[in-house]
């Protein structure tokens, strides 16, 4: 399956690259100086590559490396294309803590939605790393896109990654959630 | 319960949300929202009447409550306010009736049923009810006869405003067939209290605290 995992620079490694050379992954985790990614977003890299070996490499790169990595499909650079603003919202996503800095990404969510872009906003869902959210989109873009939650597919899973980033944090999500979860 | 107001604060000092209100007369309130917008001065999103604009300038009439919400929903739900003034420029029709009303989540306001539309109390209602916040549990809300009279007053009032005959006369008929009234006191006793949503009975007290906040700061008003 000819997959790819794209980084947030834009860097493209593909599923050759994985499978020639765990080296390959080494060099390019050399390259970022961030924080490694969860184990479950790893998990859901090696589900997408459907290569054992792989995670285990990943595994053993672990928690002392510095990669931050966005597990994504071969779609990944035609979302780009058609939605450009979104690697620059993977970025500026941590940070974005005040209404000033949300709304221009607010209107943008919604011009995907009023054009009925349903494909594109489940795959902003699907790219997103709820652990790299601040706390105002954790609680603000679930409860934007919830009306449109039967249109989406990753949904339910983008729910529960923000459900469990704010407990992460320290937060009740049952709480912050409300009217949203179970409570 | 604390407010806020001109006499002792000022409206930068709002954290992003509050829930405002102003006494019109002795039987009636007007209910809307202070919030923070996107370059971090407070403004007024409110249901003013028959297609008005919906976002103005905080005045010195208003008193102003915390809305009993964690920091991050609140700059979400200031957030949402900035859209909703944005989308709805031309206003939004007045009616007592807002069955099937809805806002998008990009802002935009919009009805499933003709003629319906929504009062400053259940403007704000929905503002909340559509980022799952449901203040107010409406199915427990009665249609009491007492309210036919200020209904009848207000679609006098919408009819001056040059509305369609067609509306008033389908608010007419609802009104005959039994519409529930939200006050704009239950709306924001609501919103600074806990345990949503809350019922006629669980609001009454909190609302009637609304109503004397409203009479101290009128009274505070004509000392100074």
């Amino acid at each position: 399956m000819a997959l790819q995992i794209a980084f947030d620079d834009g860097y493209i490694l593909n599923s050759t690259q994985l499978n020639n050379s765990g080296d390959e992954i080494e060099k390019t985790a050399g390259h970022f100086s961030r924080r490694m990614s969860p184990n479950k977003r790893l998990d859901n890299v090696v589900s997408l590559i459907s290569e054992m070996t792989i995670k285990n490499h990943f595994k053993s790169v672990g928690g002392n490396s510095a990669i931050n990595i966005r597990p994504v499909d071969v779609y990944f650079k035609s979302i780009i294309k058609s939605v450009p603003w979104l690697p620059e919202f993977l970025e500026e996503s941590s940070e974005i803590d005040n209404p000033k800095l949300a709304l221009p990404y607010y209107r943008k969510f919604n011009n995907l939605l009023l054009n009925n872009d349903f494909e594109k906003c489940d795959k902003i869902l699907k790219v997103t790393n709820t652990d790299d959210l601040s706390m105002l989109l954790l609680v603000g873009m679930p409860r934007l896109f919830f009306q449109w939650r039967e249109k989406l597919s990753s949904w339910e899973l983008f729910l529960k990654g923000a459900e469990e980033s704010i407990k992460e944090k320290g937060f009740d999500p049952k709480v912050l959630l409300k009217g949203i979860v179970q409570g | 319960m604390n407010f806020y107001s001109c006499i002792d604060s000022i409206f930068s000092d709002v954290d992003y949300l509050c829930v405002a209100i102003q006494k019109i007369s002795n039987s009636q309130n007007h209910v809307g929202l202070f919030f923070k917008d996107s370059q971090d001065q407070t403004k007024l999103l409110h249901q003013p009447w028959h297609y008005r604009t919906l976002l103005t300038n905080p005045t010195e009439e208003y008193i102003w409550f915390d809305v009993e919400l964690d920091e991050f929903n609140k700059m979400h739900l200031a957030t949402f306010c900035a859209l909703i003034a944005e989308q709805n420029e031309e206003g939004i029709a007045y009616s007592l009736c807002s069955n099937g009303t809805r806002f998008s989540p990009d802002g935009s306001y919009s009805t499933e049923i003709m003629y319906t539309g929504l009062t400053c109390s259940t403007f704000v209602m929905q503002v909340f009810d559509s980022q799952g916040f449901q203040i107010l549990d409406k199915k427990s809300w009665k249609n009491l006869p007492a309210d036919k009279t200020w209904m009848n007053q207000i679609i006098q009032k919408v009819k001056q405003s040059e509305a369609d005959k067609k509306f008033l006369s389908y608010q007419r008929k609802r009104i005959q067939e039994g519409v529930s009234r939200f006050r704009p006191e239950q709306v924001a006793a609501a919103l600074n209290t806990i345990n949503w949503p809350h019922t006629p009975s669980s609001i009454r007290e909190p609302a009637n605290q609304v109503v004397q906040c409203l009479n101290d700061f009128e009274q505070a008003l004509k000392k100074e």
